[in-house]
């Protein structure tokens, strides 16, 4: 059996979406094929999962076991193209308002229950929709989803928007749950499915124990002939960063994914020869980012903001806070996201003397102690990286008379008072702007999410002029015009500084160096259906 | 019968301070800074409509003082709810993770108490002696040390480089190990971190024997028991060290309030599913119904342990009654 795709259509989505744009992938050579069958492989956690659904939380190790257990309507391949998974061919209308998906007639749920459309219609609607977060968002411009026979669905749109079929891909958000599990009129958050789910992937689960591992066998009847390659997978809750290292290099677990990887811990694994490190191609390009919040003085006036860009040396911070791994951002939109990035804005180089003079002009002259003013910064503790970014932002600003007062918080603290409250000055951590402008980046910078929400418009930044080119970018067709007006975007976001955006993140993994056919990780929770020992 | 009503009348007692805790802890949870909505809907693309339904589903929006009520109410009917952020009762996340936790700290409680205790009464034998400096040493060191970095140690020298033991976790996940060898499976996985706790708390045991040891032998009644001839180690043992057991009792005592507390950086260390790690996990979620749940639990073990410990007082020291 073969996956297809109609040429034509594919080729027009790829363009669609500027996917052949998106290369550069820094892939290993344990990402390849070959190898042999069989086998286990232990994937380590940072941490405890609450519920084995992603499709009702957002949590990074349940989305990655979710990317085992269930699956998506699209998939992503190994260069962030999208490529059938459980719908086998796509079309979208002329006037970007309907997208009709057609499924593979061979697909089962571990139960032995044959797989339909309807699944499809029913969970996205019914329980991603209302129990999502990043869903509710993606789904916001669906009006309806049908299913007019057992393997069609069909997507009506209020108005053309094109980043659905990338979010579509997505475990954090879209996937689909077994409807005649999930359809009994009780609340789906209290389904004993969620601690052991039934799903359509190459894995089936078979135990889970809290605080301690989960185990998947192979699926034999997964509808990709001769994959999953794997018979056992199993992923182990290691908290502790140094014994997760530890760990790989005893051979006690086989794979650190991206979210579990001490950065600090990558340089000293290089030297072991049973160990290989890769780097992740992620589509949702994160990106360390300051929210400055605009309605406080000074930071309300667009020269101080500007100034404190230029004073800050963010290709040391990488090099110290983030151990090298990403690239100095040039503004809103990481350097990963293929053509929707550009370096056209304006640029702010480190230069503490411009911006000194900057901050005179501005009328902040320096005072008696040599002190312009002072502000606070806050950030969540849990963050690793945003500690020594902290510091070296005190030292950069008090060189030019600012006063940094650091404040590092608990996640759950941060969180109540920079998004909640907008009670910070300057705040910071680390955000998507990807997978598409219109899912990742827009949500921060428009007038209509200035929200107290967590990844909203927290800095309180309004430009009418700015809404509309989103507006517009979103639901354009054409992919050179979208490219063209989010480029435009950028470059008044880069002017008007409602953030300082530090680097565009990488993503290092650690694996077994007997290990291949490793997801290129596009979304960074991909089926290990390729995945095989070669020793 | 005096014990049977002491009993009674302890656990009577228990009732108002359960409560008393519950409201302070209850209090305090919730008006800590966090929002356990934000933790579920992730830190993107909720809409308002979805993070206002949930708020009301989970009782948020109603005030402090209704929502304080009804969790009394709901603790009283012996429901202790369920965990907002798994959705699971909350009884059976603490039960799925309690042996874990009460076979690490048992098994450390166990050992640094003998320990503990033996190496006290070593010490104690000839106070000032290189042997007693050896072992004051010794301890102190194994105490001063952090718990985190201890354990970061062993697991470097015995674990990695060494090769001798299993650095984290419970069973080894590869082998799949049945029956007796699972047993000795878990036994290799519990060497490192009951070390790790066991070095850390013998060091008070230790030092409060030797010292209750040094001041009872002191007394007439030891001095007695010598000039009868009875052997050093009989006049320690027998004689001594049942009286100088009371105030290392009720170290022990204290050590059930730790049975959480002191899990959590070991339970992370070694990647150990104890009830450390959940009650850390749901700090962090700010999931309250768990949060609340594992504090009723702990001080439910405070009192019980309190309790044990006053017992104990009574079949150590015969002259100690009960009414």
């Amino acid at each position: 059996m073969h996956l297809t795709c109609p040429p034509t259509s594919r080729r027009r989505l790829l363009q669609m979406f500027g996917l052949a744009a998106v290369g550069g992938t820094l892939t290993p050579n344990a990402f390849a094929q070959g190898g042999k069958k069989g086998g286990t492989m232990v994937v380590a956690l940072p941490g405890d999962v609450e519920v084995i659904n992603s499709s009702i939380t957002t949590d990074i190790s349940s989305s990655n076991m979710c990317g085992q257990v269930y699956s998506t309507v699209v998939r992503l391949n190994d260069d962030g193209n999208v490529e059938p998974y459980l719908a086998k061919q796509w079309e979208r209308s002329a006037d970007g308002l309907t997208f009709t998906f057609r499924f593979f007639d061979n697909i089962t749920w571990h139960d032995g229950t044959p797989f339909t459309a309807e699944d499809v219609a029913w969970s996205l609607w019914n329980i991603n929709r209302k129990f999502n977060g990043p869903a509710s968002g993606l789904l916001e411009a669906v009006e309806s989803i049908t299913a007019p026979d057992k393997l069609t669905a069909v997507f009506k749109l209020k108005y053309p928007y094109p980043p659905l079929l990338r979010g579509l891909a997505y475990f954090n958000s879209s996937t689909i749950v077994p409807k005649h599990i999930f359809d009994n009129g009780q609340d789906p958050r209290k389904n004993p499915a969620n601690l052991k789910p039934i799903g359509t992937g190459p894995f089936i689960f078979q135990e889970y124990r809290k605080g301690g591992h989960v185990t998947f066998v192979r699926n034999p009847k997964f509808h990709i002939e001769g994959r999953p390659h794997l018979d056992r997978l199993v992923f182990q809750m290691v908290p502790n960063e140094a014994a997760r290292a530890l760990a790989l290099e005893k051979g006690d677990i086989d794979f650190i994914p991206y979210y579990a990887m001490s950065l600090a811990e990558v340089e000293r694994l290089r030297t072991n020869p049973k160990v290989k490190i890769a780097i992740a191609k992620r589509q949702i390009a994160g990106e360390y980012m300051v929210f400055i919040n605009t309605r406080n003085a000074p930071l309300n006036k667009k020269e101080v903001r500007q100034a404190l860009y230029y004073a800050m040396d963010r290709k040391e911070m990488l090099a110290k806070a983030g151990f090298g791994f990403g690239q100095v951002s040039a503004g809103p939109i990481s350097s990963e996201l293929g053509s929707f990035y550009t370096d056209q804005g304006r640029q702010y180089p480190y230069d503490p003397a411009l911006a000194e003079k900057m901050l005179d002009e501005a009328g902040f002259p320096r005072g008696a102690g040599g002190n312009r003013f002072s502000i606070r910064l806050s950030f969540s503790q849990k963050e690793a990286p945003l500690n020594n970014t902290a510091r070296l932002m005190r030292a950069y600003f008090a060189k030019v008379g600012v006063d940094l007062k650091v404040m590092g918080m608990d996640p759950a603290a941060w969180s109540d008072a920079a998004f909640r409250n907008w009670d910070f000055d300057l705040t910071m951590g680390t955000y998507a702007t990807g997978p598409d402008p219109a899912i990742g980046a827009e949500t921060f910078y428009v007038c209509r999410r200035i929200e107290k929400l967590p990844g909203r418009n927290a800095s309180g930044y309004c430009n009418p002029k700015l809404d509309e080119l989103f507006a517009t970018a979103a639901q354009e067709l054409d992919e050179q015009k979208r490219v063209t007006l989010y480029h435009e975007a950028v470059k008044i976001l880069d002017e008007d500084v409602p953030h300082f955006w530090l680097w565009d993140r990488h993503y290092p993994v650690a694996f077994n160096a007997g290990l291949t056919g490793l997801p290129g990780d596009p979304t960074g929770y991909g089926p290990f259906d390729k995945t095989r020992w070669v020793s | 019968m005096a014990v049977g009503f002491y009993l009674l009348q302890r656990l009577l007692y228990t009732v108002p301070l359960l409560v008393g805790a519950v409201v302070i802890i209850f209090v305090l949870v919730h008006i800590a800074p966090g929002n356990p909505v934000d933790y579920i809907i992730g830190d993107t693309g909720a809409d308002k409509e979805m993070v206002a339904r949930l708020t009301a589903e989970m009782g948020l929006d109603r005030p402090l003082y209704i929502q304080l009520l009804r969790y009394l109410m709901q603790v009283a009917s012996g429901n202790l709810g369920y965990s907002f952020a798994s959705n699971t009762p909350v009884v059976d996340l603490i039960l799925d993770r309690l042996p874990a936790t009460l076979l690490l700290m048992g098994s450390q409680l166990v050992f640094s108490a003998s320990l503990g205790i033996g190496l006290g009464v070593v010490s104690a034998r000839r106070p000032n002696a290189p042997l007693d400096n050896a072992i004051t040493v010794f301890s102190l060191a194994s105490f001063a040390i952090p718990i985190f970095w201890l354990g970061q140690l062993l697991i470097l020298g015995l674990g990695y480089y060494l090769d001798w033991l299993p650095i984290q976790g419970m069973i080894d996940l590869r082998a799949g190990y049945t029956g007796f060898d699972r047993v000795l499976d878990i036994a290799r996985h519990m060497v490192l971190p009951v070390l790790t706790l066991t070095l850390y708390n013998l060091a008070l045991i230790l030092r409060l024997t030797r010292a209750s040891l040094l001041e009872v032998i002191g007394q007439e009644y030891i001095k007695v028991a010598r000039s009868k001839g009875l052997s050093t180690n009989t006049v320690m043992i027998k004689h001594a060290l049942r009286n100088a057991l009371l105030p290392v009792v009720t170290v022990i005592g204290l050590e059930f309030r730790s049975l959480i507390a002191g899990a959590v950086l070991t339970e992370t260390v070694f990647a150990w599913p104890g009830l450390g790690r959940l009650t850390f996990d749901a700090i962090n979620a700010r999931d309250y119904p768990l949060l609340m749940g594992m504090f009723v639990f702990v001080s439910l073990l405070v009192a019980i342990g309190n309790l044990i410990t006053d017992l104990m007082y009574a079949l150590l020291d015969p002259r100690i009654h009960y009414q």
